[in-house]
């Protein structure tokens, strides 16, 4: 079993970590700046934009219907971390505000403003910061791990 | 001489015990990464169980008893220079509404007690390998 490897495979594990927080608070901040934004290339308001995230395993985590699940399996070997598997718009209809004098708005005088609140992205924030953290704490305790073993056998 | 140190249970002990805790922050790594993933579901490490049982040799199943050398083993005692950590997925807990179950306070304490750990596993090697040493300069 080669150690080295073992350790910088798991700080590159933490760092897909950190890519895809990173990727999901990129999002938020244009979610955030675009939250009034009614116009768009492809027409109508602003999508809220949100990242899909899987794990990088080389098995498809299977559940066969009528068999009562294990409660632990045995698994080969470690994953890889996570990645962004696409980013999607969120399909919610748009926020509909009475305002009359808007260049935007329809025959009933209502412009459709995107489906982003400000409040519910602050909270994705706050989470995507955390789990960021998380992942550098990790990344932290893998390299002292690393220093460590380099004192094997040192006088 | 160097060849019973370096087979000499409590060297690999502490050896493969290493090996374990590199595989194990690996494992958590792989877990925090993944903390946002819906349908994810957190692994772990066994080792210590299993490299245990294997050290007292005392079967916790049923034992098949040999009389010839023909005989299929049922159960036989693992030897403790055989045992592999094994990584587990934990299928059951579930608290969160997107079906993941990784705890991230757990993970994060997983994390410090696995480093705490390892270093203490490395100065404990090193301890074994300064006496072999000694042994082998002397004092002078």
């Amino acid at each position: 079993m080669s150690n080295v490897n073992e350790i910088f495979t798991s700080i590159d594990t933490s760092a897909s970590g950190l890519t895809a927080q990173r990727l999901r608070m990129d999002l938020i901040a244009g979610n955030i700046a675009n939250v009034d934004t009614t116009r768009t290339p492809e027409g109508g308001p602003f999508k809220r934009q949100l990242a899909v995230f899987a794990a990088k395993t080389d098995f498809a985590p299977r559940r066969f219907p009528f068999l009562p699940m294990k409660i632990k399996t045995k698994l080969g070997n470690p994953g890889n971390g996570v990645r962004v598997l696409e980013i999607v718009k969120d399909p919610s209809p748009p926020r509909m505000k009475y305002d009359p004098s808007h260049p935007d708005a329809n025959n009933e005088g209502y412009v459709a403003y995107p489906n982003i609140d400000v409040i519910k992205e602050m909270v994705d924030l706050i989470s995507a910061s955390r789990a960021y953290e998380a992942n550098v704490t990790a990344i932290n305790s893998a390299k002292s791990m690393a220093m460590k073993s380099l004192e094997i056998g040192a006088r | 001489m160097l060849g019973t140190f370096f087979k000499s249970i409590p060297y690999i002990a502490v050896r493969k015990a290493i090996d374990a805790a590199t595989l194990r922050q690996k494992v958590y790594s792989h877990n925090i990464a993944n903390v946002d993933t819906p349908h994810y579901k957190r692994s772990e490490v066994n080792f210590e169980d299993t490299f245990k049982q294997a050290l007292e040799r005392t079967p916790r199943r049923l034992v098949g008893f040999k009389t010839d050398g023909q005989h299929i083993p049922i159960n036989p005692p693992t030897d403790p220079l055989n045992v592999q950590p094994g990584i587990w997925r934990e299928n059951d807990m579930f608290y969160r509404s997107d079906d993941n179950n990784v705890d991230i306070d757990v993970e994060m304490a997983e994390v410090a007690k696995n480093e705490l750990k390892f270093n203490s596993l490395v100065e404990s090697l090193n301890r074994k390998i300064r006496r072999l040493n000694l042994s082998i300069r002397g004092r002078g």
